[in-house]
């Protein structure tokens, strides 16, 4: 019997490793939009395993709007990339310096 | 039945109707005249903003099982909303070739988020409005995309409003399973003590509106997508956006989590005062017009989010009232710097302004107003806008915020006169040429420096308005 707070618990690893993720990463800017999938996928198995323990169903209804938005939000933001390489042929983390005085 | 359930929210209808018609038109005929595609967008918020007035009306009521509210404050806003995004819309109105037409056409896919927001009632339903909202602002930074700088600083916003939905989101989920439901009425009748996981929801919750409004901690998307993306995209992401974030704590914080409200004021306050110490001490030495205008917004969001923390009738009006006198003073300061930012010098520099009054007389004297307005000398609106907010800071006895409030004004005084010092002490090295401003934009900008001035002399109708809608909500409770 797996309990809600195990669920919970991976959650939170889940959402720990994606901000760290985000935060230590300086040479990839596709890694950092895979930790930001992460932290989407880490408040779905939130809002799945409330909804079962809740016995309530708006949970899992939330949890496919997010994958939606999700999905929309991953397209921009690899077209906001492929503009980006294209301008700096570069989509190193370090090198988004230039907005500077 | 059904008709009656479309009738209530006819503006949204329209606005996702336009959106519509843009694209098609856009796509259909080869060559676009950009002023249709103006006209139509206008026609359409025009219309959207005529259904609004219509729909004050209506009495209150909550339709589509709970998802959505038709009230007077909702209404209110989204009427403030459709105003901002007209003046907006008619001060970037410019034939520039570096501009395509799609970045008004995201624009109304913004102002619907937007308009989503006002009328939420559901954690879903907020949700999605706030989602709609944020990916199309990622698209109006990076709308011009063969610069560098506009794509960088649009790549920085999406990894950093990424970060914040995420926490904004993680706070829903913690909501949700500690109360079982997502409706914002029931959350206000089953959160009544402060646990310690309704206080995590309600910290990760204030970090998604708090990047919404740009303060303190997550700020440092505002300077760089001012700076970075063209005036038009900076226009509209100083103004309209910030009344979606003023409806999402209002309609959050205010009225669902209004029992915890002694630690989310507390949230609050800490995110307002230190924007107001950062934002006007990092503006002190920015070169960069949109960048220093970047910081004098953080700085002013820090007012208003200060005041909002008071809780109370007045202290929330007071709050409203300074949102919507900044978006007066924001949406003219950019509608004159579009008006003499050239189509390939869009990085205006403060030494750029030299000899301006001599250049641009007309020019130079509005921004003369604006600026003179955001420091807050009398006259002008910026003045009773601060007043407002440090007087009701005095009320409560919290003297010295308002002390410190007074100070960081004191400070934003140079880098706004210095504005004005390179204006008309200064002769030009080489002076700014172009074509001056088109009919419509100078026709608004005019209109907007005449209410800087008019509102200042006679602002009791703005203060009673917001006072209106504000007691009007709080009487819901």
């Amino acid at each position: 019997m797996v309990t809600l707070q195990s669920y919970l618990t991976l959650s939170a690893l889940v959402f720990s490793i994606g901000i760290t993720g985000i935060i230590i990463n300086r040479k990839n800017i596709i890694i950092v939009m895979m930790c930001t999938e992460l932290l989407l996928i880490s408040v779905n198995f939130n809002f799945i395993a409330f909804s079962h323990q809740l016995q309530d169903l708006s949970g899992q209804v939330f949890v496919f709007f997010i994958l939606t938005v999700a999905a929309a939000e991953a397209a921009i933001g690899l077209a906001i990339l492929v503009a980006l390489y294209r301008n700096k042929k570069s989509i190193s983390v370090s090198e988004l310096n230039t907005l500077r005085n | 039945m059904t008709f009656n359930i479309i009738g209530f929210i006819l503006p949204e209808i329209t606005i996702a109707f336009g959106i519509c018609t843009v694209i098609l038109v856009n796509s259909l005929s080869k060559k676009a005249s950009i002023g249709l595609i103006h006209s139509l967008i206008l026609f359409f918020l025009v219309l959207a903003l005529f259904f609004s007035f219509v729909s004050l009306e209506i009495p209150d009521r909550i339709i589509f099982n709970g998802h959505y509210m038709i009230d007077s404050f909702g209404t209110n806003l989204k009427i403030i909303a459709l105003i901002a995004a007209i003046l907006v819309h008619l001060t970037s109105v410019k034939s520039k070739q570096n501009i395509k037409n799609e970045i008004f056409l995201v624009q109304l896919f913004a102002t619907l988020g937007v308009l989503i927001l006002c009328s939420a009632h559901n954690l879903l339903t907020v949700y999605l409005g706030l989602e709609t909202l944020t990916l199309s602002m990622y698209g109006i930074v990076a709308s011009n995309r063969s610069s560098v700088d506009a794509t960088e600083s649009a790549m920085k916003f999406f990894i950093l409003g990424a970060i914040a939905s995420a926490i904004f989101l993680y706070g829903i989920s913690i909501l949700y399973g500690v109360t079982g439901t997502l409706s914002l009425d029931s959350l206000k009748e089953l959160v009544i003590i402060s646990s310690l996981e309704i206080r995590i929801a309600v910290a990760f919750i204030a970090c998604g509106i708090i990047f919404k409004f740009g303060a303190f901690p997550f700020h440092s998307w505002v300077p760089d997508s001012y700076q970075g993306s063209n005036t038009t995209a900076a226009i509209y992401i100083s103004s309209v956006p910030k009344l979606g974030a003023f409806a999402l704590i209002s309609r959050l914080f205010l009225d669902a989590l209004n029992a915890m409200s002694e630690f989310w004021s507390v949230l609050i306050l800490s995110a307002g005062l230190f924007s107001i110490i950062i934002g006007n001490l990092i503006a002190l030495m920015q070169i960069n017009l949109r960048r220093m205008l970047a910081y004098s917004a953080i700085g002013h969001i820090g007012f208003v989010l200060l005041s909002f923390s008071i809780v109370s009738d007045t202290g929330v009006s007071a709050s409203l009232t300074y949102l919507l006198m900044y978006l007066i003073m924001t949406i003219a300061a950019f509608g004159l710097i579009e008006s003499i930012a050239s189509e390939d010098h869009q990085h205006i520099e403060l030494s750029d302004l030299k000899g301006l009054s001599k250049s641009h007389p007309s020019v130079a004297f509005m921004l003369l107003f604006c600026m003179f307005s955001m420091v807050g000398i009398p006259p002008f609106i910026g003045f009773y806008a601060k007043w407002m907010v440090l007087s009701e800071l005095i009320y409560n006895d919290w003297i010295w915020l308002a002390i410190i409030g007074v100070i960081m004004s004191v400070i934003a005084a140079y880098f706004y006169l210095r504005v004005v010092w390179f204006m008309y002490f200064e002769n030009a090295d080489q002076p700014i040429e172009n074509k001056g401003l088109k009919n419509t934009q100078s026709i608004t900008t005019l209109l907007l420096s005449l209410m800087l001035f008019l509102i200042g002399l006679y602002p009791n109708p703005i203060i009673d308005y917001t006072r209106i809608i504000i007691s009007s909500f709080l009487l819901i409770d």
